[in-house]
C-alpha cells in the first residue's frame, strides 16, 4: 500500500491480451486489493487485435483467424483460472468451463504446389499428448535445447525407420560413461551408412542429449555431423519420386539442417541460446546448414512464414523470419504441445477470451473507461538530479460521453458477447453520433467529445502501456524524441497489415468438394494462403437457417497508397473485397472443386443474413471482410536482426511505466497470444514482483 | 517500493532478461551432474576426445567414399536407377524402401523397356532355383555373399495377392506360383535369418 494507505493506482492503457493479462495479475486475490486498476480502452470493446464482434444474424466477425496452440501454457493457465473464478453454471450456460470454450484440433494441412502446377494438400494428424495446456509443469522443465535436439534426433529416427529398431537405448537409464563409449565406438566404426548403425547412432544421440552437459559436447557434435552426412548423401537423390515420400524427406532435411546448425553455431552452450541466430533469416540459416532449395520452398517452410504473416510491408516477395525465434517457435509447437497441437475456440475470441476476462475483472473491482483514446504520454520538462524519467501525465481524447457506466456486452444465445458496433443508446447524443458515422476504432476518425488529462500521483501511480508498437509514433512522441532506444525499437520492430474475409454457405464441405476432415490449411496461394473450416461456430450464431459451412481466410495485406490520405481506410477495405472476390473465382476450385471452376465461383451459395439480397458476384457484399490497417491492429513481425531492439516490460528506464504486448522483449518474441500473455505477466511482475519470473512458463528458454 | 514524497517508483527487478543458456539454467535449477559422476565423466571426456582425434581421418575417408560412390551416377536407364536405390536400401532402411517402391511404381507406368541384364553372381553364393509354375516366369535373385538367407512373401505394387510359396531350403530357392496368380512384378527383401539385416532382393516377373 502507499504511505497514505490507499491502493496503488494503475492505469492500464489498451484492452488487448497483454493489457488485460496485466490487469488480471495485478488484481489476483493474493494482492489483497493492493492495486486499483483502471483500463482505458479506445472504442467499445476489449480485445485489441483479438477483438471480435457479433454482426447480423449474430454472426461472429473477427479480425482474422485465431487458433490457440497447445504450447500456450501461460494463456491457457489464465483462461482456466478465469473460467474457474467465473463459476458459470453448466446447466444453464452454454459455455461454462474452459473445456466448453476450447476444443482440440489434431489435423493440420499444408498446401504444396506440385511440378505439374496442381495443388496438393498434405494432411497431418498430430496425436494427442499427455496432459492439457495450463496444467502445472513437472519439476524438470522440458525447455532445454539439449532436450529439443534429442527429440529431433528421435523424430529423425522414426521418420527414417518408421519404428524403433532393436537395441534402442531410449528410455533405458544409462551411465554417461557407457553412452560415451557407445558413441565413441560408433564414430570409430565410421560405418553410419549401415541402417542399424545409423539407427543406433540416433538412439545414442537422443539419450546423450538428455545427459548434456555431462556428455561431451564435442562427441555430440561429431555424432550429429556423421548422421547428417549419412542421411543426406545417401538419400537426397532418391526421394524425389512421390509426394508423400518427398514430404517426409522435407521434414528429414529440415531436422538434419537444424541439428547441423546447432552444432556449427555451438548453440548448446551459447549464452544467448537460439537468440544467437536471430540475425539470420530462417531459410538462410537452414540453407546454410544443408537444406536443399526444394525443401526451403516446400509447403512446410512456406507455412512457417504464412502463419505469422512473415512478409515485410506485406510484400510476398520479401519474406523475413528471425531464425532463432522461428526455430524456438517450431520446437515449442511440435515438441511441447499438450493435449493437441491446435485448439479452436467454440465462439469468437471476444466471446471466449475477453468477455469472461472482463466479467472476472469487473468482479474484482477493475474500472473500465471505454471510448478513451490515448493521445500523448507526457514526460516532465526537467528532472531532479539523479531522478529517473517518468510519466507525468496521460492525455486522452474522450471519444463519447457515456450515460452512467457503459455496459459493453450483449447476449447471443445465452453467451455474453461484444457487438460489432457500439450501443449508441448508451452514449450521450448517441443518435447524432450514429448518424455522423462515428468509427471509434479507426485511427483516422479523430473526433472527440472532449480532452481529458490524468496526472501522476493524483489519477495514477503506475502505467501499463498496452497499446501496440504500431501506435507508438502517435502516442509516445515525447519518449521517442528523447529516447534513442525507443526510436530504434519503433524503427526496427515492424508491423504488417492483414486482410481477412469470412463466408457463410448453404452447402456443406462435401457439397463444396472437400472430403477430408475440417482443418486449418496454410501455405496456399496468396492473397489468402490460410483457410480454416469454422463450421463449428454455426450453433453459436443466430441464423434463421443455419449455415452448413463457414470458412475464414486470412493473409498479409501489402502496404500501398498513402496512409495519410483521407480515404485510405475505405480504399484498403475495398482492395480486400476485390482480393477476396478474385481469389474465390480464380483459386478456390483447387480446394472446392464443386463450388468453383477456374474463373467462376458459386456466389449464389453464400447466405445473405438479410434475406435474398443481390445475385452473382455482388452477393459477396453480404459477407464479412476486413482490412486491418489501424496502426494498433497491425501484426507484429519477427524480422531477422530486429528482435534485439525490443524493450522488456522489466526495463525500468521510466520508473512508473511498464510495457505490455507481443512486440516487447518477453521471452517468446513472436506475434501471438502466448507472447502477449507472457508480456502482461512480466508487466505485472515489474510493478508487483509477481508472478515470479520462474513461474512465467517458457520465459527462461533457450 | 520506494516512496519519494507521494510519487511511487518501480523497484529495479533482480534481472530483466530471460536465461537462455542451458548450462546456467541447469546450474540455477540444480540440474548439474549428479554426485558420484565425476570419475565416469572424466573418463568419458578423455575417451571421447581421444577417439575424435583418431577418427578424424577415418571420417574424411568415409565421406569421400560416399561422395564418390553416389554422386554423378546419371540415371541413364530406370533399371539402373532401381538397382542403385535397392543398394541404398540395404544401407539406410525404410525410407529408401518407400522411395524405391515409388520408383518401381513409376517404372511400371513407363513405356516397356528392355529388362536389365541379370547381375553376375558373386563368388560362393550359388543357389539352385526350384520353380513350380504352369506358366513361364522370370526370377531374379540378387544377393550379397554370406549370411543365411530368409525371404517372406513376394508383394506386388498393383494390389495382387502375394506369392507366399517361397523360401530357401538346402541351398535352393524354392518358388511355387499358383495358376491363377495375376500377371505382374513381385518383389521381396531377402534378409539374414540370424541378424535380420538385408542381404538382397528377389524379383519374380509373370508376363501377361
Amino acid at each position: 500500500m502507499t504511505t497514505s494507505g490507499r491502493p496503488i493506482e494503475v492505469a492500464v492503457i489498451g484492452g488487448g491480451c497483454a493489457a488485460v493479462t496485466a490487469a488480471f495479475e495485478l488484481t489476483q486475490p493474493h494482492h489483497e486489493g493492493r492495486f486499483a486498476v483502471t483500463v482505458y480502452q479506445q472504442g467499445w470493446r476489449l480485445g485489441g487485435k483479438g477483438a471480435s464482434g457479433r454482426g447480423k444474424a449474430g454472426r461472429i466477425e473477427e479480425h482474422g483467424l485465431h487458433i490457440w496452440l497447445g504450447f500456450y501454457e501461460n494463456a491457457f493457465a489464465m483462461m482456466r483460472a478465469a473460467y474457474e473464478e467465473l463459476g458459470r453454471d453448466p446447466k444453464t450456460h452454454p459455455i461454462a468451463t474452459w473445456r466448453d470454450a476450447f476444443f482440440p484440433m489434431p489435423h493440420v494441412g499444408i498446401a504444396d504446389r506440385l511440378a505439374t502446377g496442381r495443388w496438393d494438400e498434405w494432411m497431418a494428424h498430430f496425436p494427442p499428448t499427455p496432459g492439457l495446456p495450463g496444467d502445472p509443469l513437472r519439476s524438470e522443465s522440458p525447455f532445454t535445447l539439449a532436450s529439443y535436439v534429442g527429440q529431433t534426433a528421435a523424430l529423425l529416427r522414426t521418420l527414417l525407420f518408421d519404428a524403433r529398431t532393436r537395441g534402442t537405448p531410449d528410455g533405458e537409464p544409462a551411465s554417461v560413461a557407457a553412452l560415451v563409449e557407445r558413441a565413441a565406438r560408433l564414430v570409430a566404426a565410421g560405418a553410419l551408412s549401415v541402417a542399424a548403425a545409423l539407427s543406433e547412432a540416433l538412439g545414442v544421440l537422443t539419450v546423450a542429449l538428455r545427459e548434456f552437459p555431462a556428455f561431451p559436447e564435442a562427441l555430440i557434435s561429431r555424432l550429429i555431423e556423421d548422421v547428417a552426412v549419412a542421411v543426406r548423401e545417401q538419400l537426397a537423390g532418391v526421394v524425389d519420386l512421390d509426394p508423400d515420400v518427398r514430404r517426409k524427406w522435407d521434414v528429414i532435411d529440415l531436422a538434419v539442417s537444424f541439428l547441423v546448425g546447432v552444432v556449427r553455431h555451438r548453440l548448446l552452450s551459447d549464452p544467448e541460446g537460439l537468440s544467437a541466430i536471430d540475425r539470420y533469416d530462417v531459410r538462410e540459416f537452414l540453407g546454410a546448414n544443408g537444406a536443399s532449395e526444394r525443401t526451403l520452398q516446400s509447403g512446410f517452410v512456406r507455412a512457417l512464414y504464412d502463419l505469422p504473416l512473415a512478409y515485410e510491408d506485406g510484400d510476398p516477395a520479401r519474406p523475413g523470419l528471425a531464425a532463432g525465434q522461428a526455430l524456438r517457435g517450431a520446437l515449442r509447437m511440435f515438441f511441447t504441445y499438450r493435449g493437441a497441437l491446435f485448439w479452436k475456440m467454440r465462439a469468437g475470441m471476444g466471446d471466449i477470451v475477453f468477455a469472461p476476462l472482463y466479467e472476472v475483472l469487473k468482479r474484482r473491482g477493475v474500472r473500465f473507461e471505454f471510448f478513451h483514446r490515448l493521445e500523448n504520454i507526457k514526460l516532465p520538462q526537467r528532472l531532479a538530479s539523479g531522478e529517473r524519467p517518468y510519466v507525468e501525465a496521460l492525455e486522452f481524447d474522450v471519444q463519447a460521453e457515456v450515460e452512467g457506466e457503459y455496459r459493453p456486452l450483449v447476449d447471443v444465445n445465452g453467451v455474453p458477447c461484444w457487438p460489432s458496433e457500439p450501443d449508441f443508446s448508451q452514449l450521450v447524443g448517441g443518435e447524432t453520433l450514429k448518424a455522423e458515422g462515428r468509427r471509434f476504432e479507426s485511427h483516422w476518425d479523430r473526433r472527440r467529445a472532449r480532452a481529458k488529462t490524468l496526472h501522476v500521483t493524483k489519477d495514477f501511480d503506475f502505467v501499463v502501456l498496452g497499446v501496440s508498437v504500431g501506435a507508438m509514433p502517435f502516442v509516445a512522441r515525447e519518449i521517442l524524441e528523447r529516447d534513442p532506444r525507443w526510436r530504434a525499437m519503433v524503427e526496427n520492430v515492424k508491423t504488417v497489415a492483414s486482410q481477412a474475409f469470412q463466408i457463410w454457405l448453404d452447402r456443406d464441405a462435401a457439397d463444396l468438394g472437400w472430403t477430408d476432415p475440417p482443418i486449418v490449411l496454410s501455405g496456399f496461394v496468396k492473397p489468402f494462403d490460410t483457410w480454416a473450416d469454422m463450421t463449428h461456430l454455426s450453433p453459436q450464431e443466430s441464423w434463421r437457417v443455419a449455415p452448413r459451412h463457414i470458412a475464414y481466410f486470412c493473409n498479409v495485406l501489402e502496404d500501398r497508397g498513402d496512409p495519410d490520405a483521407p480515404d485510405y481506410e475505405a480504399a484498403m477495405r475495398e482492395a480486400v473485397r476485390e482480393n477476396a472476390v478474385r481469389f474465390l473465382k480464380r483459386d478456390m476450385h483447387e480446394l472446392w472443386p464443386k463450388a468453383a471452376t477456374p474463373g467462376a465461383f458459386r456466389f449464389d451459395w453464400l447466405i445473405d443474413p438479410e434475406g435474398e439480397g443481390a445475385q452473382g458476384e455482388a452477393r459477396f457484399a453480404s459477407q464479412f471482410w476486413t482490412a486491418n490497417v489501424n496502426p494498433s491492429d497491425r501484426y507484429v513481425l519477427m524480422l531477422p536482426g530486429t528482435l534485439r531492439y525490443r524493450i522488456s516490460p522489466l526495463d525500468n528506464t521510466y520508473d512508473n511505466l511498464t510495457l505490455a504486448g507481443d512486440w516487447t522483449d518477453c521471452g517468446y518474441n513472436a506475434g501471438c497470444v502466448e507472447a502477449a500473455v507472457m508480456s502482461g505477466r512480466l508487466a505485472a511482475h515489474a510493478l508487483s514482483g509477481t508472478p515470479r519470473l520462474e513461474d512465467i512458463v517458457g520465459y527462461d528458454h533457450p | 517500493m520506494v516512496h519519494e514524497g507521494e510519487r511511487l517508483h518501480r523497484p529495479d527487478p533482480p534481472r530483466d532478461r530471460p536465461i537462455r543458456d542451458f548450462p546456467s539454467y541447469a546450474r540455477n535449477n540444480a540440474w548439474g551432474p549428479r554426485d558420484g559422476r565425476e570419475d565416469p565423466v572424466s573418463q568419458g571426456v578423455r575417451l571421447g576426445y581421444s577417439v575424435l582425434d583418431e577418427q578424424m581421418r577415418e571420417g574424411q575417408r568415409l565421406a569421400e567414399r560416399l561422395r564418390g560412390g553416389l554422386r554423378g551416377q546419371p540415371p541413364a536407364d530406370l533399371g539402373a536407377l532401381i538397382e542403385r536405390a535397392l543398394n541404398i536400401y540395404r544401407d539406410i532402411g525404410a525410407l529408401a524402401f518407400a522411395a524405391t517402391e515409388a520408383l518401381a511404381r513409376n517404372t511400371a507406368r513407363a513405356p516397356a523397356q528392355e529388362p536389365p541384364p541379370p547381375p553376375r553372381a558373386a563368388p560362393g553364393t550359388a543357389y539352385a532355383f526350384e520353380v513350380k509354375s504352369s506358366r513361364r516366369v522370370g526370377v531374379k535373385l540378387d544377393l550379397r555373399p554370406g549370411g543365411r538367407p530368409q525371404v517372406g512373401a513376394l508383394q506386388a505394387l498393383n494390389g495382387a495377392p502375394a506369392i507366399a510359396g517361397v523360401g530357401f531350403k538346402a541351398g535352393a530357392l524354392q518358388l511355387e506360383i499358383a495358376d491363377d496368380q495375376p500377371d505382374g512384378v513381385y518383389n521381396a527383401v531377402v534378409v539374414d535369418a540370424d541378424s535380420g539385416e538385408p542381404l538382397g532382393t528377389l524379383t519374380v516377373r509373370i508376363p501377361a
